[in-house]
């Protein structure tokens, strides 16, 4: 069955079941594998995208319920890596084997763009529904307060870690 | 032909004894290759030795390009550990290249044995360390000598910084533009016999600039804009998907199948048969299996709902996790199996002012990492026969090529076999199966290249899981207090249950050194527990649950003496000096002390906790790093629920490549430890698997992870690896700092188990 979607700015149209999630649809209609399957049943993480600018496991969505929302994956937050979440993940150089941090990425953004002034509790919360198995916690934690502190405007831009 | 191809035959076409060959690479440039095993260097050469020719092997490589750009070739695969990052360190270090100019290229599989590069034993690093800086010193003495022939100067005149040679009167000349010139002017040295490989000098390490400096991944800017491709991220055109159909109970037959249903999914294509792999070590959890083919995921995951199979549940109906532990409980009641002894045990307990016993024991436990398995084939028929094309995000390139040889039928040479990034190892991808398993599904339909993954439940369901074992311990103390008897009986359902000609205790005790050496009189014994079930190796390997449960029982002694668990430990390793540990490395009392004392200081050991906190420390050796940890818990007695508030960590690795590489394993490696202990535990009734995905596999969330702070010895020793050696002493510092928290002294795994919640309940 087609459907017409708009992901990362672009109209696409695909042939899939109408059951199929998001997330398959994706991977595999429209090769943009940054989205990553862990799961399956919306326990990781691992495959948030933004639907409209909101954070969603795209492995519980279906095609058909996509509808005429704007689709944005970690292809489309920023290409060249220059958002601030994305920012703040290379100067915490969070990743290991990096499998899950498009989610995690994906799951801060929406997080900063809903409620720049959330602090260190709300975020913390709000991000334990992704899963690191290689327990970059340490820096994911480190990441989203500095991608916070900046949104807000307060940090300054040329203190990089000394990692 | 692949990169590598090429670049081994530019190797091959050099004389075949030398351990280290300098070429002119295909783009014009430098080409360093490498051989480090199963050939000989030019020095053993000289002796005239009548040996054959050994087949040459690529295991690096280096390449200067003429733009001054370092490729480096990695043979090690990628799995979360950084080892892209700190091997390509030691070579840009001696080539003394700029690091933004440094690339790094994933090596795959060569069709010869021996050994061999894998992702495990934490031993990467540490091997690499001379033959990767001598690779870079080699090229770098190759420019030197191509810029001293062009400005007719003595080479010893000259220095290099920063992918420069420079003349003392100020002229400078670019890697980039001697490139094509080094391999000419390094064979002139090499016939005037002034050039030999394995006596090129290495910086002094008061000269590094690389090397002990932070670097971050290299792969991270690929990461965060969802750039970098892992195994099953691979897109073919024409691709193929499958997911497996097995029986629930393990290792149940396959008697037959229909896939009529399966034909009413749009995008369906075809079911095949999947063998077992029989007893192969390296993949002794293949089992059988039907592979649904389709042209999407969610249509192979559709049809494998509506494909009927009938199983013969087999012989494992009967593996049972209850029963399995058990037996193990009722084993160590009575003696078994000696794997280590010394002294007259039974005279020294009869001497001891007090006996202390205790009882611990760790369940099955499964890796998850979040990249579920998977491998990629294409099967190609050519007019010279079969090829096969794999790519396979594994820990063990060389093993997964031997079993699709095996499986294919194919010489090894017609494999080609690509090392893809993982999404996670923990020894989960030392198992080879999901290799052996894609091919019949390739072989079906040749020239197309099929995808095989594992669901979530697939790879929780089917992994190999860290043996169960329980532990009991028995320690003879002197009036002192001072341990001067230790007994320690394991059973449990070891995995080289599976090999021929080793004792089962090895894999479990490893040497066994700490603490029984030191304690004087003592036994340590192993019963199997016989067991069908999968397992294998996971972080650290046997160590994991030793340390549980030694550095659990340590703590119990101290309390029981009335000694401080710290001071208790130090006594025991005593004044400075090294024991025999294993064929790698010998044990030093001293290092181990080292990361004891000052972890207690960093820690502040000792200090006044709130109520309801306290701090427990524990140490282990572990691949040649010594590693503490001191954990402080708060629990909460209401709800019998544990919160880890801060692990502080002390390693001593030897010298420190990469500082930000450290810190990541050890952070990596305390979390891993943390959630492991408090929640890690798989059962299995009647042969299956009774958990199937994140909603009954509890791993670790952020706001459930302390805070790390990870120290270390400075030190100039050769180093040794960090991916493991943080994991085995967090369980036991979690356990010491509930009991100092609690009084409540826990001792089976994992600690938030519904028993222990109660008993930590007030």
């Amino acid at each position: 069955m087609e459907f017409h979607l708009s992901v990362n700015g672009d109209p696409v149209t695909v042939d899939v079941l109408e059951d199929t999630p998001l997330l398959w649809v994706l991977r595999d209609a429209l090769a943009l594998t940054g989205t990553k399957y862990g799961c399956g049943i919306g326990r990781c993480g691992a495959c948030t995208v933004h639907l409209d600018g909101a954070a969603v496991r795209s492995c519980q969505i279906p095609v058909r319920a996509v509808g005429e929302a704007e689709v944005t994956t970690i292809e489309g937050l920023d290409p060249d890596g220059a958002h601030p979440v994305q920012q703040a993940w290379v100067e915490e150089d969070v990743p290991q084997c990096g499998y899950c941090q498009a989610g995690q990425i994906m799951n801060a953004a929406a997080l900063l763009a809903g409620d720049p002034d959330a602090d260190a509790d709300t975020l913390e919360a709000a991000m334990s529904g992704n899963l690191c198995r290689c327990g970059t916690y340490v820096r994911i934690r480190a990441a989203v307060l500095r991608a916070a502190r900046e949104a807000r405007g307060l940090v300054d831009l040329g203190s990089g870690s000394d990692r | 032909m692949n990169d590598l191809g090429r670049r081994r035959r530019a190797g091959e076409e050099m004389a075949r004894r030398d351990f280290l060959r300098i070429s002119l690479g295909a783009s014009g440039g430098l080409l360093v290759t490498v051989c480090l095993s199963g050939c000989r260097d030019a020095s053993e050469g000289a002796g005239g030795s009548a040996e054959p020719a050994v087949p040459y092997r690529l295991d690096a490589f280096l390449e200067v390009d003429t733009r001054g750009f370092a490729t480096v070739g990695i043979p090690v695969p990628e799995i979360g550990q950084g080892v892209r990052t700190s091997l390509a360190m030691l070579v840009a270090e001696e080539l003394d290249v700029a690091w933004e100019r440094v690339r790094v290229e994933q090596m795959g599989a060569e069709e010869e044995m021996g050994p061999h590069p894998f992702a495990g034993g934490s031993w990467a690093v540490r091997g690499y360390w001379l033959p990767f800086r001598r690779t870079g010193a080699a090229a770098r003495r190759a420019l030197v000598e191509a810029a001293a022939l062009r400005w007719n100067a003595e080479p010893g005149s000259l220095v290099t910084e920063a992918g420069e040679v420079r003349h003392p009167d100020g002229s400078r000349l670019s890697y980039g533009e001697l490139a094509s010139e080094a391999p000419g002017a390094l064979r002139r040295l090499r016939t005037e016999g002034s050039f030999d490989p394995q006596t090129l000098s290495l910086k002094d390490p008061g000269e590094f600039r690389i090397i002990g400096t932070s670097r971050a991944h290299l792969d991270t800017p690929d990461i965060v804009t969802g750039r970098l491709r892992f195994g099953s991220d691979l897109r073919l055109p024409g691709m193929l998907h499958a997911v497996l159909a097995r029986c629930p109970v393990y290792a149940g037959q396959l008697m037959d199948w229909d896939d009529t249903a399966c034909h009413d999914v749009p995008g369906f294509h075809s079911t095949v048969r999947v063998d077992a792999l029989g007893s192969d070590p390296a993949a002794p959890y293949s089992v059988e299996a039907v592979a649904v083919l389709a042209e999407s995921t969610w249509a192979a995951l559709k049809a494998r709902e509506a494909l009927q199979v009938r199983w013969d549940d087999g012989p494992n109906t009967g593996e049972n996790t209850s029963e399995l532990l058990e037996r193990s409980r009722r084993m160590v009641a009575r003696r078994q199996e000696t794997f280590r002894e010394e002294g007259e045990l039974e005279a020294a307990f009869s001497d001891a002012d007090v006996v202390v016993e205790g009882q611990f024991s760790a369940p099955l436990l499964s890796h998850v990492p979040m990249e579920p398995m998977n491998c990629t084939a294409r099967w190609r028929e050519e007019p010279d026969g079969s090829r096969l094309e794999l790519w396979a995000p594994t820990q063990m390139p060389l093993p997964a090529h031997r079993i699709a040889a095996q499986v294919s039928g194919l010489d090894e040479e017609r494999i080609d076999l690509h090392v893809s990034r993982a999404g996670g190892g923990f020894g989960r991808r030392l198992g080879q199966e999901y290799v052996a398993e894609v091919i019949p599904a390739a072989r079906s339909v040749p020239g197309t290249p099929v995808q095989l993954v594992y669901t979530r439940e697939d790879e929780i369901r089917w992994d190999h899981f860290r043996p169960l074992n329980v532990h009991r311990l028995r320690a003879g103390l002197d009036p002192g207090g001072r341990p001067m008897a230790w007994l320690h009986r394991q059973a449990g359902t070891s995995r080289y249950a599976f090999r021929e000609g080793v004792p089962f205790g090895l894999s479990e005790f490893r040497a066994g050194t700490w603490p029984a050496a030191l304690v004087g009189p003592h036994r340590l014994e192993y019963g199997l527990v016989r067991s069908n079930l999968n397992r294998g190796p996971l972080r650290a390997p046997g160590l994991n649950t030793f340390a549980w449960a030694v550095e659990s029982f340590l703590d119990e002694v101290a309390h029981a003496a009335g000694r401080d668990p710290v001071e208790l430990r130090l006594e025991l390793l005593g004044e400075d000096r090294e024991l025999p540990y294993d064929e790698d490395d010998d044990f030093s009392t001293g290092r181990m002390a080292a990361v004891l004392r000052q972890c207690a200081d960093e820690a502040g050991w000792g200090r006044e906790l709130a109520p309801d906190r306290g701090m427990g420390i524990a140490v282990a050796f572990t691949f040649g790093s010594y590693v503490a940890h001191v954990a402080e818990v708060t629990v909460d007695r209401e709800r019998g629920e544990v919160q880890v508030e801060r692990v502080v960590s002390v390693v001593d690795c030897g010298r420190v490549v990469n500082p930000n590489g450290v810190r990541h394993q050890m952070e990596g490696g305390v979390m891993d430890g943390v959630g492991a202990a408090l929640f890690g535990e798989m059962t299995v009734e009647g042969g299956e698997v009774q958990q199937s995905n994140f909603h009954d596999v509890r791993l670790l969330v952020l706001r459930e992870a302390p805070a790390v702070e990870v120290h270390w010895i400075d030190s100039h020793r050769h180093p040794t690896g960090v991916g493991e050696p943080p994991y085995p002493p967090v369980a036991p510092a979690l356990g010491n700092a509930i009991f100092a928290a609690t009084g409540v002294r826990l001792r089976d795994l994992p600690l938030q188990s519904d028993e222990n919640r109660a008993r930590l309940r007030s």
